[in-house]
């Protein structure tokens, strides 16, 4: 049971008031499943208040839900005890199903702790959880889960804008420990005028040490950005609005845990008019080969991310 | 210390009588009268021409003066009970906040809890006005859907949905409606919401008074009070039968302290129940300086949730 007692706004909360990434993991090629009868009931009834119908050849295609992903991510929670203080979940496009895959995790691990979802935030949903993860680390949250899912069923004909749209069923985790060794650093996301995002996103580079930090803008940012992309910024595609830049941070995890890295993830929602950003410093490992801390990834290592 | 600033509801004038509704949704006749006669529904407000958002946003135009208020709004937040609610990528919270002129504010929409997503707005509220530079700041809590699809609008043994909606401005600090304390427990095993099998939903409804009646007791004693202290209980408007069940497991005698007064007209309004409840119950009186009092909500999936404030 999460419980707590209201206190004064400046008490000087005991958490650590911070976060460190201890792991981040993802799965993608999870098998479909039949949406179920009440599944059908669910999205033709929804579908109709706004005047729509549920498109029968996408019922017939099956779905991976929201569960079914959180699940698929589970086994890579067992080094952690499966006992954590928070467990938050982010999506941009909804699930495909009416579930409960935060309730579902509460069901699947020892202690979930407080568990919840954010919605509506578009590109931004991950960044939102991290920043909210940051503020409930100061009621001593020391353990949390953020988990980024993205599920590819849509179910009407009505036009998705590219940056929205999901082409692959994928869940990134982040597995946040106030033990662990690597900052995360994260910013509450702020509204930006469109002309204005590239430059927004170079002055955050610009406080960057010059080539020691790899850039990685998400769909929306790379799309205002234009041909104003800084040099060195690596394009996360679009396919994958919640889970795509982390993946990117996922794949690349055991090789910078070995040199060390500084990585900026930012990106841009269009919708929204906000631009979210997050930093994480990852620390060499001194038990890796070849953890000396100075290896910097030149712009020719950087274009080879995806 | 987190506090209430100010509470509005909305309730759609139209109503239909609850029988008609539970017809039409194929309940038999016997279970209609249930709903009735023990559980205590009447009439379900219902106001079909209108959208998600057109609910958030004639509840917030019920709060006294919010074009003063708004400048102080930093964060929206909408406590939400349905899962999927609207076609990707349609935004209703974006929309509703953009008709207020709510645009600079951010956004937030909490899920997962579902009709307890309310208290747990509060709290989230309270925790980032807590860690925001402007004392000033406000937060404002959305909270009421369309009902729509039969497992969504009749609550098997629980309730009938209604189409109220509520609009809740917090602050971190102030001396009205303070939040005491809150306790929340999520029990997985019914994450299936309302499509449990046979067997889980008879669990669910076995385990329902002891569950809610815990996290009364852990929010009560957390507070440093106990249940004597309590005026009022402004609960979640669900099946009186049920409720009961948990004043007696919490040794409460009779229930002249349950606010019961909207069960019959309003149904249960998904997350706004306890807030369109203490707007009732503030305007008729039945809230004095001082009263320590709670709100209570459960969400499918199932999340029970307690909070003790002092008005």
């Amino acid at each position: 049971m999460y419980i707590t007692v209201s206190r004064p706004a400046d008490d000087g909360r005991a958490g650590p008031q911070e976060l460190r990434l201890a792991a981040v993991a993802q799965r993608t090629g999870i098998d479909r499943r039949e949406f179920r009868p009440q599944d059908h009931d669910y999205f033709r009834d929804l579908f109709g208040t706004f005047g729509l119908t549920a498109d029968q050849e996408g019922l017939a295609a099956g779905r991976v839900s929201f569960t079914d992903l959180v699940a698929a991510v589970l086994p890579d929670l067992n080094g952690y005890d499966n006992r954590f203080d928070l467990a938050v979940m982010a999506s941009a496009a909804p699930d495909a199903e009416p579930g409960f895959p935060m309730c579902f995790l509460d069901s699947a691990v020892p202690d979930a702790g407080l568990v919840f979802g954010v919605a509506d935030l578009g590109l931004l949903g991950v960044f939102t959880a991290l920043w909210l993860a940051e503020n409930r680390s100061r009621l001593d949250a020391r353990r949390i889960l953020v988990f980024a899912l993205d599920q590819a069923s849509v179910l009407h004909s009505e036009p998705v804008p590219a940056h929205l749209r999901v082409t692959e069923d994928a869940v990134t985790v982040l597995v946040l420990d106030a033990d662990a060794a690597h900052r995360v650093e994260t910013a509450q996301p702020q509204p930006v005028p469109p002309d204005q995002v590239p430059a927004c996103w170079s002055a955050l580079l610009a406080g960057e040490r010059p080539g020691a930090v790899t850039a990685l803008a998400g769909p929306g940012l790379v799309a205002a950005c234009g041909d104003r992309l800084p040099a060195g910024t690596v394009a996360v595609p679009a396919g994958r609005p919640a889970s795509g830049i982390w993946s990117v941070l996922a794949a690349e995890w055991d090789g910078w845990r070995r040199t060390g890295r500084r990585v900026l993830l930012a990106d841009y929602d269009p919708e929204l008019g906000r631009f979210a950003h997050c930093a994480i410093t990852v620390e060499p490992d001194p038990a890796e080969p070849g953890a000396d801390g100075a290896h910097v990834a030149d712009s020719e290592e950087q274009e080879k991310l995806p | 210390m987190t506090s209430l600033v100010a509470v509005a509801s909305h309730i759609p004038e139209a109503t239909v009588p609850v029988a008609e509704f539970l017809r039409e949704h194929g309940i038999p006749e016997p279970r209609v009268r249930m709903y009735e006669r023990f559980f205590g529904f009447d009439r379900i407000p219902l106001d079909p021409a209108a959208g998600p958002a057109d609910l958030l946003v004639a509840a917030v135009n019920g709060l006294p003066d919010f074009a003063a208020y708004r400048p102080r709004i930093r964060y929206v937040i909408q406590a939400r009970t349905m899962p999927v609610v609207a076609p990707h990528p349609v935004n209703p919270l974006a929309e509703a906040c953009r008709r207020l002129g709510l645009e600079a504010a951010t956004a937030i929409c909490l899920t997962q809890h579902a009709c307890a997503s309310g208290l747990l707005a509060v709290e989230v509220a309270g925790e980032l006005l807590a860690a925001d530079p402007d004392p000033q700041a406000l937060a404002l809590l959305v909270a009421g859907e369309k009902a729509f699809t039969t497992a969504g609008k009749v609550l098997a043994d629980t309730g009938v949905m209604g189409e109220g909606a509520a609009a809740v401005l917090v602050a971190a600090g102030g001396d009205r409606d303070r939040m005491l304390s809150y306790a929340t427990r999520t029990c997985g095993k019914f994450h299936r919401g309302a499509w449990l099998d046979d067997e889980l939903t008879a669990a669910f409804h076995d385990e329902y008074p002891a569950l809610l009646a815990e996290v009364i007791d852990a929010a009560v004693r957390s507070a440093g009070l106990d249940l004597d202290d309590i005026a009022l209980i402004l609960p979640h408007n669900v099946n009186r039968m049920s409720w009961l069940r948990v004043l007696r497991l919490l040794g409460v005698r009779g229930a002249d302290r349950l606010f019961m007064d909207n069960l019959a007209g309003c149904g249960h309004c998904f997350g706004a129940d306890s807030f369109i409840n203490y707007r009732t119950a503030v305007d008729a009186g039945r809230l004095r300086p001082g009263d320590r009092y709670l709100m209570t909500s459960v969400g499918l999936g199932a999340t029970f949730s307690a909070m003790v404030l002092k008005h």
